[in-house]
């Protein structure tokens, strides 16, 4: 006691006592202005979560009232402007829930859920919209996707109890960089959400025309033609491909099962110790993609040597009646997309890009997963309706350019026989997609010529 | 007086730490990055793609950046996943280069992710169609490892 009395007694002293006095208001100022400013970043994001949450309530709840009125449309058109509002509706529940502070795979198979709601009813009311009947599968389809958004109605209603009487915090969900503090969380608001997930343990997907329908991870791949080939073999196409005397280290990096196509991975050291990687399907040993990266410092080579460098080179590679479709150009290398072409019908599934160095005309990569997906001789005697009858279908603006057959894919991966015209409207170029076989219009491309390329939207 | 004067400095050394420190914690506060696009072309995506590669894996080989562009689109085309490239990269809790702020770690000058970001974009997919990865050397969560893994490139594996 007395020590700390002398201490002091000294500090009065020099008038140190004033000067840690301010000193310590100092701190204490700045400690409250630092502790204010977490709050207020605390409360900004838990009125985030809040808004997000209600919103998320507010359009499942619409979901489920549209799907129940789907059920019982008889009309075309009533079907169609109901299953829109699904699409739009799920669509929209499916982005708030996103922004919910939840690991996104705890989330998963609600988030499919209101995805395959959303492209499903899209691809329902497409079917409505040309008069044709939806199936005895679609209505049972309908009517359990409606029992299943009943179901997350409910938890979603149970949740919001659960956040209103503070049972569950945002905070305790979001716990991140608080390791301090992790033992004392509990785990009341993790569980709560969890139960969102277990409504959907049973959903299996659906099978449907659309981009989330659960057969296009499965679809078989038509260009990926022959045997099976070892590791041995792969590394001698690799050595084919890329020019022995070009090599100075090739490593492998063994096979990969579990790719979409597997493939055996291989890195190579060029003579200019530069670094390629390159890809080898398991199935018939065709190269999945190459990729070089290199400093490209100028633009010497035109776009139209490119274009031919590209189509000799995917010639001497075993793809030949390439054409160039689309292409863009960033530092210096040209990105061109080349479609196969058969009896002057162009297969835009069939897709290859090549990379091209614009300041010695080097080929730095190829992607083939396009072309190995889908390439395959077509029947093309399927064409239905004449090319003067396709024209009718046309804008009376549009001034035409260009007219031909192509192959176009669609979203869920399949692909349409259609006359392609290529015209103008004003300044603006189009390309417009007229179904070959029951002339419906199928898609319209607006043409974007950028000083970086030619471009489609 | 000398004891006093020894005082004074500890004091003074003491306040000035705890001041850096409170300046540093506020300069450390993740601020938008504002390095610009080489190339003028650029759209919004590939500058966000660019910006999340460069947070996640900017001391990564050239593939690895690729595979985490191709990553962020495989997502964007499943149907688990948010599908806009902003949504599946906003995604809460999906990339740590998110949560922590590292996405907005300013984009070195002759880095590498603007075209590593473009050749994802154009659909060079070196991971054969992933949608997670993870680094084994800090990941936390047990389930990931429950993933079927398709490919190691650089620190990261990706798994389906």
């Amino acid at each position: 006691m007395n020590k700390v009395q002398d201490w002091i007694h000294r500090l009065k002293k020099g008038h140190m006592l004033s000067v840690i006095g301010v000193f310590l208001i100092i701190i204490i100022a700045l400690g409250i202005i630092l502790y204010q400013k977490e709050v207020q970043a605390k409360q900004v994001s838990e009125n985030t979560y809040n808004m997000a949450f209600y919103e998320l309530v507010d359009y499942v709840e619409n979901v489920e009232t549209y799907l129940a009125k789907s059920l019982i449309s008889t009309t075309a058109e009533q079907g169609a402007e109901t299953l829109t509002n699904v699409w739009r509706e799920a669509n929209m529940a499916q982005t708030y829930l996103s922004r919910l502070p939840i690991e996104s795979q705890e989330l998963e198979n609600t988030q499919k859920f209101l995805n395959q709601v959303s492209d499903y009813s899209y691809s329902l009311s497409r079917k409505n919209i040309y008069n044709e009947d939806l199936s005895e599968e679609d209505l049972k389809n309908l009517k359990d996707l409606h029992n299943y958004s009943i179901d997350l109605e409910n938890t979603l209603n149970q949740l919001s109890e659960d956040l209103n009487s503070g049972r569950i915090k945002w905070g305790e969900l979001t716990k991140k960089g608080n390791t301090a503090f992790a033992q004392q969380v509990s785990t009341e608001s993790q569980e709560g959400f969890s139960s969102l997930e277990e409504n959907f343990h049973e959903y299996s997907g659906l099978i449907y025309d659309g981009a989330f329908s659960e057969h296009i991870t499965n679809q078989e791949k038509k260009g990926l033609t022959g045997e099976e080939i070892d590791e041995e073999k792969a590394q001698e196409k690799v050595q084919e491909f890329i020019g022995k005397d070009q090599i100075k280290e090739i490593s492998k990096l063994g096979l990969s099962e579990n790719a979409t196509i597997p493939a055996y991975g291989f890195t190579i050291q060029t003579n200019q110790d530069e670094t390629i990687n390159i890809s080898i399907s398991k199935t018939g040993g065709h190269i999945v993609y190459m990729n070089h990266d290199r400093e490209v410092n100028s633009e010497i080579i035109s776009q139209e040597e490119a274009n031919n460098k590209g189509k000799e080179y995917l010639t001497q590679k075993g793809f030949p009646n390439m054409k160039e479709t689309y292409y863009l150009k960033q530092e210096g290398i040209m990105t061109i997309n080349y479609a196969y072409n058969q009896d002057n019908v162009v297969m835009y599934p069939d897709l290859i890009k090549v990379k091209i160095a614009l300041d010695n005309g080097e080929i730095l990569g190829i992607e083939t997963t396009g072309y190995l997906n889908n390439h395959t001789q077509r029947d093309i005697t399927t064409v239905q309706i004449t090319k003067e009858e396709a024209k009718k279908t046309l804008n009376k603006e549009l001034n035409i350019q260009s007219e031909g057959l192509a192959y176009i894919p669609t979203e869920w991966k399949s692909e349409i026989l259609c006359y392609e015209f290529k015209g103008k409207v004003d300044d603006k170029e189009f390309l417009v997609y007229i179904n070959a076989e029951n002339g419906r219009e199928e898609d319209i491309l607006v043409i974007k010529d950028t000083p970086n390329g030619v471009l489609t939207m | 007086m000398k004891r006093n004067i020894k005082k004074i400095s500890t004091v003074i050394v003491i306040i000035a730490i705890f001041t850096i420190s409170i300046i540093t914690i506020e300069k450390n506060t993740p601020k938008i990055a504002t390095t610009y696009a080489k190339t003028s072309n650029s759209t919004s995506d590939v500058q966000l793609m660019a910006r999340a590669i460069n947070g996640e894996a900017r001391g990564e080989p050239y593939e690895g950046q690729v595979a985490v562009g191709a990553v962020i689109l495989n997502r964007v085309k499943d149907s688990k996943f948010p599908n806009t490239i902003a949504g599946v990269i906003y995604q809460s809790g999906a990339f740590t280069a998110v949560s922590d702020g590292q996405i907005n770690h300013p984009i070195a000058e002759n880095s590498t992710v603007y075209k590593a970001a473009r050749d994802a974009i154009n659909g060079w997919d070196p991971t054969g169609g992933c949608i997670y990865y993870f680094n084994p050397a800090t990941a936390t969560s047990k389930w990931i490892w429950s993933r079927p893994l398709v490919k190691t490139i650089g620190k990261h594996r990706f798994c389906k």
